[in-house]
């Protein structure tokens, strides 16, 4: 498996490049440095120089930069989000306030509300913004930093609220990503940590998989064929001709073997499943028989 | 009159993290037994904190790293812990940023059976050479 950390706080470049080390040190496997408008612009500028150094380091670190709106309206999130969207694979949003968080999940142009909790004392999602996440494909991020950075009654409100998203995202399965938000040396943690804290609070092992590699992926991967995609549904895909190139080319690829009679079903199933197996959640089964009538 | 020592098997089975610390102060080895204890009795409370038998046992300096505002003393330390608790007690580390207003970071880059084979193979592998065990 490996770590993803969507949300990485950029500044220049010394400080960034002494983030990815610590960061690669600890087990992170990709980073995504997140900017202001303004700080993306300029962080444009030593991107390829950053990328070359993080992939020569002894354990080399993927490195992206995304954008990161803050204070900012509806109306100018949708704008900048339509301005930015095909310069970069990640464009966050900061929640916190009630309107925001439902015109982002209501977005197709965004990948990620950041912390909707933010500087709320309930989680500020509810099952109507859940479903919107769903059918809008916009992942919600929960920041390790907010737990950092409060202490007593505010942290256990965050630990709440991370609760409450999390029984949310059960139900709906919306994407739901973990970030460490880190904006100095000090805030950065190993990845056996991360997964330890989140663990303890109540997270399983699948959803944390899930929280720091496959959903970063999904968006990752969703936003590189962004460019190809001419409405939601369909994409052009390069080099093809036509059609019947694509299928012809498909045929040639299937691997016939698969299709040699093999006996692949058991006639009688019956007699393997009875009725006192059961099926954990991991996948694995336990029997209540008992001694001589094992399977 | 001092008590007898427990015979092997009714002693509790430990298990030693290694931690790297950075702290924006020096800290000493007696310094670092009020943080950890603040961190496990913070995130965990008092009564799950008591299953945790923690105790710092070895404290190294490796140097002063980082830059300017980021400047930071760096150390590895050997803290035990009760075994089946190691996960319990990193996540409490991880949530530690300050203690008396001076940042500080607590990372676990392992988990080990005894002290020895956790200096061997954490503490010595940056280039560090620890004088005895």
């Amino acid at each position: 498996m490996k770590f993803y950390d969507m949300n990485m706080r950029g500044a220049n470049y010394n400080h960034d490049l002494s983030m990815i080390k610590e960061a690669s040190r600890f087990g992170w496997d990709y980073i995504n440095l997140n900017y202001s408008l303004d700080g993306f612009k300029e962080s444009l500028k030593y991107k390829d120089e950053l990328i070359e150094e993080a992939s020569s380091l002894d354990r080399p670190v993927e490195i992206d930069m995304g954008i990161n709106l803050r204070n900012s309206n509806s109306g100018e999130m949708q704008k900048a989000a339509k301005k930015y969207r095909n310069k970069t694979n990640m464009i966050s949003c900061l929640g916190g306030d009630l309107k925001l968080n439902r015109s982002c999940l209501e977005s197709y142009k965004l990948d990620v509300l950041s912390r909707p909790y933010f500087k709320r004392r309930d989680s500020g999602m509810n099952h109507v913004l859940a479903k919107e996440a769903v059918k809008h494909n916009v992942a919600v991020e929960l920041c390790f930093r907010d737990i950092l950075h409060n202490h007593l009654k505010y942290r256990a409100n965050v630990i709440a609220s991370f609760k409450e998203i999390l029984m949310f995202h059960r139900k709906f399965n919306f994407p739901l990503i973990l970030t460490t938000d880190s904006k100095s040396l000090y805030d950065i943690r190993s990845t056996r940590d991360m997964v330890a804290f989140f663990k303890s609070i109540g997270f399983t092992n699948q959803e944390i998989i899930n929280g720091f590699y496959h959903y970063p992926k999904q968006i990752i991967d969703f936003n590189r064929e962004r460019e190809n995609m001419v409405v939601q549904g369909v994409k052009v895909i390069k080099g093809a001709t036509d059609f019947s190139d694509v299928r012809r080319g498909a045929d040639e690829n299937i691997d016939e073997s698969l299709f040699e009679d093999e006996e692949i079903f058991i006639e009688d199933d019956d007699e393997f499943l009875q009725d006192d197996v059961s099926f954990g959640d991991d996948g694995s089964f336990e029997n209540d028989l008992n001694g001589e009538d094992e399977l | 009159m001092k008590l007898k020592v427990l015979p092997p098997t009714l002693r509790k089975n430990n298990h030693y993290l290694i931690l790297d610390v950075k702290s924006e102060v020096e800290m000493s080895k007696d310094d670092m037994v009020a943080p950890i204890w603040d961190a496990c009795i913070r995130f965990w409370g008092e009564n799950a904190s008591s299953n945790f038998n923690l105790w710092v046992m070895r404290h190294y300096f490796l140097g002063r790293k980082g830059e300017k505002n980021e400047a930071f003393f760096n150390y590895k330390t050997i803290v035990r812990c009760g075994r089946g608790y190691e996960d319990d007690v990193r996540a409490a580390f991880s949530t530690l940023t300050r203690y008396n207003r001076k940042r500080i970071s607590i990372n676990t880059i392992g988990i080990s059976g005894t002290v020895k084979s956790g200096i061997k193979k954490f503490v010595e592998t940056d280039g560090f050479a620890v004088d005895k065990y």
